[in-house]
């Protein structure tokens, strides 16, 4: 997809970023940095936002460099703790602010439908929302504090990773039916636009959903269990 | 003819190879579309749901297992062809249980000819793209409307079996698999009342 394949460090400008890769939009967006940094660098820039710099440029090349970005061996040299904090950080943007934003869209590309339809389509996504919210919920409510205790001191008796993986399910699907269901049944006005956002959104969030669980399922699940059975052996 | 329209997957580790099978791939007239799946470890449910009707692998990414286990691990169903891709110095033990061989000195015409023959032999059901049949309409009124698999079963006279088939080649045709997008299908094209509708 992009012809140039650009590493990060921590002195490259922020602005510099976004114009190599448009999509770290939505990482800032994802770790509640706003725009408006002027020359500032990454480093700077993740002081002034007591973020891990490390785990940032982690984050940035894990998403615009996938193919030539060595991500498990440097995955191993960044904390777990970080990590986890920009996980939570961006279950609250899903949750908070990306889902909800799309419905709002997605409520307006559909006004012009029947009510009937506009109703069963917007129960649908509301479903979905709920899905991944709760299970969002969970993981800040329970697999995390367990990782981070387990960083600690104590591995919980109750609880190990494992749990937490059977816990996740598949919630990518259902947005790809949603996408199917818009593009392939629903007659839309050729010169709106309002429709093609929507539908170019709904593609970005599954995008950012897939890299989501791919980190937790790929990267972090990995690494606990490592942890987990350091600790039991000792 | 559906048939024309095959999905294939390659998964290979090295780069340059991979790039040039699926280019080679995508130019042959039965191929429509052309996966990569870079390491194994990186399919994505969305590669998943692409189902493709044959994945050229090659057989180091596995060793030497089974074709039985091949498809288990790669969370395949029991129609897609399994097809080796051989370009170094290996024993055939490697490669036995696979539906078949491409090597990488293969002439173009060879690697159509060998696809063209695997995927008949594979009865692959081809991605779909035709309408839904008049009775597997009437199974999705039903459905939508909450019936439950014997009660649809008893509805429309035929068995349990049956039913499971009409469903899954629904979800296939359509790429709709969960019953309340099913739903909305069926309210948008107006195949059942809103009132109706259980969902």
């Amino acid at each position: 997809m992009n012809s140039i394949t650009r590493k990060y460090t921590k002195t490259t400008k922020m602005s510099e970023l976004i114009e190599a890769d448009y999509r770290m939009l939505l990482l800032l967006s994802r770790l509640g940095i706003s725009l408006g940094f002027g020359e500032m660098s990454i480093q700077a820039i993740c002081k002034k936002y007591d973020i891990d710099a490390d785990c940032f440029l982690f984050m940035a090349n894990l998403q615009t460099n996938r193919s030539v970005y060595d991500y498990r061996a440097e995955f191993e040299k960044i904390g777990l703790d970080s990590v986890l904090l920009y996980l939570q950080k961006s279950h609250s943007y899903f949750i908070d602010r990306r889902l909800p934003h799309f419905r709002n869209a997605l409520q307006n590309a559909i006004s012009n439908l029947e009510t009937n339809v506009q109703k069963i389509i917007l129960r649908f996504f509301d479903d979905y929302s709920n899905e991944v919210n709760e299970h969002m919920q969970y993981e800040n409510d329970t697999a995390f504090p367990y990782i981070f205790s387990l960083l600690g001191v104590e591995v919980g008796k109750d609880y190990n990773i494992t749990v937490f993986e059977d816990h996740h399910s598949d919630i990518e699907g259902k947005m790809a039916e949603l996408s199917r269901i818009l593009t392939k049944y629903i007659q839309g006005d050729a010169t709106s636009l309002t429709m093609t956002n929507v539908l170019i959104e709904l593609h970005i969030i599954q995008e950012e959903l897939d890299s989501h669980t791919f980190i937790e399922e790929e990267l972090v699940i990995p690494r606990v269990k490592k942890i987990e059975g350091g600790k039991a052996k000792r | 003819m559906s048939n024309l329209k095959k999905t294939i997957a390659v998964a290979e580790m090295s780069y340059i190879i991979r790039k040039g099978l699926v280019y080679s791939l995508s130019q042959l007239p039965i191929v429509e579309k052309v996966v990569e799946w870079k390491d194994l470890e990186n399919l994505s449910a969305q590669s998943i749901a692409l189902r493709p009707d044959a994945i050229v692998i090659n057989p180091m990414v596995l060793g030497r297992i089974s074709k039985s286990e091949i498809r288990q691990r790669l969370k395949l169903d029991k129609k897609m062809v399994v097809i080796a891709l051989v370009y170094n110095m290996i024993d055939e033990q490697f490669y036995r249980s696979y539906d078949a061989v491409i090597r990488i000195n293969d002439s173009e015409a060879n690697i159509e000819n060998i696809l063209t023959n695997a995927l008949k032999n594979g009865n692959s059901s081809g991605s779909g793209q035709d309408d839904l049949s008049e009775r597997e309409t009437e199974i999705l009124k039903s459905l939508v409307k909450g019936m439950s698999n014997k009660e649809i079963a008893d509805h429309h006279n035929i068995s349990i079996h049956t039913v499971i088939t009409h469903r899954r080649n629904i979800a296939r045709k359509l790429e709709i698999h969960s019953v309340s997008g099913l739903t909305i299908y069926a309210i948008i094209n107006k195949l059942v009342d809103v009132n109706d509708v259980k969902y």
